[in-house]
């Protein structure tokens, strides 16, 4: 699976409805926002397809500048358990 | 608490986001920091274009697992565009080559042979046999090589080496020759030295931008983002759009000139004009800072010297009824400033216009940009000016408008040259690996310079040929010609990327009186076309530097090693270099002057010199691969760059130890007592400029930049009653020039499949066509079949229609003339006549 993130660079009163919007389509999260319509956003996909189709969704979301892109790991073996360090 | 990776992947991706744009996400941090999931990572540089981001590279059991942008990195600041966010995959394409593979017939060599499996020494035993055969029948004209802009430094300084000094030929050229060499006779010509005087800052500094023919948003996002983010934060500032189509970077221009093709040139004669006519020249700027010079006209367009074009051209350089050459395209002579003033003055705004196109108000509201001394201005430019028949000239008509108002060599105000390969100034250009050039600046045909290289390499005098080499496209040109027979293109794929494929690069290939050569990673057009497919290590699977547009040299660490028999290009030049005496290959004469190389190898006297193998393999940092050094027994990237940085170091190319870079994020030369410069030629930034000069051209003698009076003059091809369309080449955000890298990225892949044609949706009804109808593109040299889009992000206006290069199904460059710039021998991929029809 492929895990990335994104900032989302939105007009400052789209706020809510466009976090809604995000929320709403499969695999994405909004972690943090920010007053002047910056949000940051996690996409989780299955395969090689849905990553970049999400991205393009967002893109074409209403309100949305831009999309940056940040962060990127594919992983085989996602639900394999670790110990966080003291 | 027990997390699983998926968590801890997701705490990481936040965390990098939050980084970025400095906000706290406490848990996700938290998270991030505290848990290890045996992912390690190091910085690197973007593959790709000329921009240079910093990314930061996850690596897990020798597989690069992770990328994110460096939030360290000044060039990028944490941010990715599309193609450096997919960066990791571009190593894993299936269809990866892993062994040498060689066209046989019955057990051995055969041009018409199909491919096959060989050992490194069954492809260097035949490479080798190829090569002395040819040097001994034709000497070292007869052999040659295509290399790249993506070369990594010590890639570009090993081959020139390998070449001009080793072999004696100075057929080496590289692939930058399509995309900037135009920038780098503008700079010699105006400057007397190369590359930017500004840098990226400027983009924070700047109250207006003017894009000439430039689409950054697509082609340089990261870039785009730094000057759109100053477009909206800071009010007053003011975008201006020029191009021949609207795209995608128009969208956020307050300002869009839609001109006619090469009009460019009338447009910089008229804001001249402009200028002088309103008194804003920078008057006191120009009389200490600049002169004035009349270059000759009668050019010709680079194409072979049969053609109608070249016959009745005076002062394109080839040979005459008398033998002898015709003129000098490069001539000038001085002229004075009123001379000058008369010269562009028949460049009146109704001319800009009649010629360009471009409405009245925005001609002159552009021109007011410029003159005005308020506002300070960057221009960029890159294939719009750079793949122009008037290449050279355009280039050097931008710096007359900026020399004339003094808006140059300061934070904010600027024209800067962009570069569309990672080490397009880095390697092809600061290394010297043109066929007329040698490090730092320096060219062949100087006595002095060859005699400073041959000093640096401790080769006898007279090793390094005195002739220009072949060119890119005379390269193309004598391997048909049966003149080129030994050929070694790496890191490169000219059979998608050059010109005029089916009049001027097939023949070569498939010429039987030549052996062709190809190292890549990947099966492209070019190594399906050769004789001989060398596998390559790629990026990461390497220890690698490159240097960007602004003069920022970066470097990065192997982190992963190649799949298979893959092998750097690096290692692939110096193993090969050991199956050459000097006796071999020099002159007893030549030989004579330096015994002590009597009975040596071309390794052993350009590499194994006592300079290149001069630091142990234990100064490689520990827990890293270095796969060439661990073969040759030293640390060979540290003994190339440090030999070749000699050539720099106290003539204004200065570059810092080796070591420096490997903890720095980059730094822009001159780098003098470990300090960087932005800009170049100004007192207070540049070690350069002495107290009190203020400002010094002092790539001229006298420290004075030449100002050129050029004029307009048509394209070299025009449409017409047979081909009525003007046809555009070019890129897309998503593929990276030839797509060999980034086509291997199923999503990279899956967003933009297919070159299609874009067309004005009234050109398209005039030729019955609909959206998505299958078309004939055809010029006199080809045909090809695509798709016609009449919606799509690029919108040509009547007249014109663009089609990208990516797509190896689709060779737009089947259709491309091959006329280029006389004096940069680059080629103009951006005008030639085509026909459209429906299938």
């Amino acid at each position: 699976m492929n895990i990335s993130s994104a900032v989302v660079f939105a007009k400052p009163m789209q706020d809510p409805a466009l976090r809604a919007l995000l929320c709403a389509m499969p695999g994405v999260e909004v972690h943090a926002t920010t007053e002047d319509g910056r949000m940051i956003v996690t996409i989780e996909s299955e395969n090689d397809h849905t990553a970049i189709d999400t991205y393009k969704a967002i893109e074409g979301l209403p309100g949305v500048l831009s999309v940056a892109m940040i962060f990127q790991q594919t992983e085989s073996n996602p639900e394999q358990e670790l110990t966080p360090c003291k | 608490m027990q997390v699983t990776r998926r968590e801890l992947i997701k705490a990481n991706a936040v965390s990098a986001a939050a980084t970025v744009i400095g906000i706290s996400v406490p848990g996700a941090q938290a998270l991030a920091q505290n848990t290890k999931d045996g992912v390690r990572w190091d910085k690197g540089v973007c593959r790709f274009c000329g921009t240079g981001c910093g990314v930061l590279i996850g690596t897990k059991d020798n597989r690069i697992v992770a990328t994110q942008g460096d939030p360290d990195a000044p060039v990028n600041k944490g941010l990715n565009c599309i193609k450096g966010y997919f960066l990791s995959k571009i190593m894993t394409g299936k269809d990866r080559l892993t062994e040498p593979l060689l066209r046989m017939k019955d057990g051995k060599f055969d041009k018409n042979g199909e491919f096959a499996h060989v050992s490194w020494k069954q492809a260097f035993d035949i490479m080798e046999e190829k090569c002395k055969a040819s040097l001994k029948a034709n000497g070292p004209k007869s052999i040659g090589m295509f290399g790249s802009g993506q070369w990594t430094i010590w890639e570009g300084y090993a081959a020139v080496k390998l070449f001009k000094a080793g072999f004696r030929s100075n057929n080496i050229d590289p692939n930058a020759r399509h995309c900037m060499a135009s920038a780098v006779a503008g700079f010699m010509r105006t400057f007397g030295i190369d590359e930017p005087m500004g840098c990226y800052d400027d983009a924070e500094h700047a109250d207006a931008f003017v894009l000439w023919g430039a689409n950054m948003a697509e082609m340089h996002p990261i870039l785009w983002s730094r000057i759109t983010d100053r477009r909206l934060t800071a009010k007053h500032v003011k975008l201006n759009v020029l191009s021949t189509f609207t795209h995608r970077s128009c969208e956020l221009a307050d300002t869009e000139l839609i001109f006619n093709p090469q009009s460019d040139l009338a447009i910089l004669n008229y804001i001249c004009n402009f200028i002088i006519q309103n008194g804003a020249v920078n008057e006191e700027f120009v009389k200490k800072n600049v002169s004035f010079r009349k270059g000759v006209t009668d050019i010709g367009y680079g194409l072979r010297p049969n053609h109608p074009l070249e016959q009745v051209a005076g002062n394109n350089g080839y040979p005459g009824a008398d033998g002898k050459p015709k003129g000098n395209p490069g001539a000038s002579a001085p002229m004075t400033f009123d001379e000058f003033k008369k010269f562009v003055s028949e460049y009146t705004l109704d001319k800009a216009h009649e010629i360009s196109g471009v409405p009245k108000d925005k001609l002159e509201a552009l021109a007011k940009t410029y003159a005005d001394p308020k506002t300070k201005v960057v221009s960029y430019w890159t294939m719009g000016f750079n793949q122009h028949t008037r290449g050279t000239w355009v280039n050097n008509m931008i710096y007359n408008v900026h020399l004339l108002v003094g808006k140059i060599s300061e934070p904010g105000n600027g024209p800067f040259s962009l570069t569309g390969q990672p080490s397009a100034c880095g390697t092809a250009r600061e290394v010297g690996t043109f066929a007329h050039r040698l490090p730092a600046d320096m060219e062949v045909t100087n006595p002095a310079h060859r005699e400073a290289a041959e000093k640096q390499w401790k080769l006898p005098a007279g090793t390094v040929p005195d002739w220009v080499g072949l060119h890119a496209v005379a390269q193309s040109r004598a391997l048909k010609d049966g003149k080129l027979n030994f050929y070694w293109t790496t890191t490169t794929n000219n059979m998608q990327a050059g010109p005029n494929i089916n009049e001027e690069i097939w023949p070569g290939f498939r010429n039987p009186a030549n052996f062709i050569v190809v190292s890549d990673a990947y099966p492209t057009v070019s190594a399906l076309a050769a004789d001989l497919i060398l596998p390559c290590a790629m990026w990461a699977e390497k220890e690698g530097a490159f240097g960007n547009a602004e003069r920022r040299t970066q470097f990065w660490r192997q982190q992963v090693q190649a799949p298979g028999k893959s092998k750097s290009d690096l290692w692939q030049y110096v193993e090969f270099s050991k199956r050459f005496k000097v006796e071999e290959v020099w002159p007893a004469e030549l030989l004579d002057k330096a015994p002590q190389y009597k009975g040596k190898t071309l390794y052993d006297v350009l590499y194994a010199n006592g300079q290149v193998n001069k630091f142990p393999v234990s100064e490689i940092q520990k827990g890293f691969d270095n796969d060439e050094s661990k073969d040759f027994g030293f640390y060979l990237q540290k003994g190339l760059f440090e030999e070749y940085a000699e050539f720099g170091r106290g003539h204004a190319h200065d570059l810092a130890p080796f070591e420096t870079y490997h903890h720095a994020r980059g730094l822009r030369w001159p780098v003098v007592d470990n300090k960087e410069t932005l800009w170049r030629f100004r007192e207070g930034y540049d070690p350069y400029v002495k107290k009190g000069e203020g400002v010094r051209f002092y790539g001229k003698p006298d420290g004075k930049a030449w100002i050129f009076a050029l004029p307009y003059q048509p394209a070299a091809e025009q449409p017409d009653a047979d081909y009525d369309l003007w046809l555009c080449t070019g890129r897309v955000l998503e593929h990276w020039h030839t797509g060999s890298m980034t086509r291997r990225v199923p999503e990279l892949y899956r967003a933009m499949p297919d070159a299609w044609l874009y067309m004005h949706p009234d050109d398209a009804k005039k030729r019955g066509l609909q959206r998505g109808d299958t078309i004939k593109v055809a010029t006199r040299r080809g045909e090809i079949s695509t798709k016609v889009e009449t919606r799509g992000r690029n919108k040509p206006p009547l007249g014109l229609v663009f089609m990208p290069f990516f797509d190896e199904h689709r060779l737009v460059n089947k259709l491309t003339l091959d006329a280029t710039c006389p004096i940069s021998k680059e080629t103009d991929f951006k005008k030639c006549a085509c026909k459209v029809v429906k299938v």
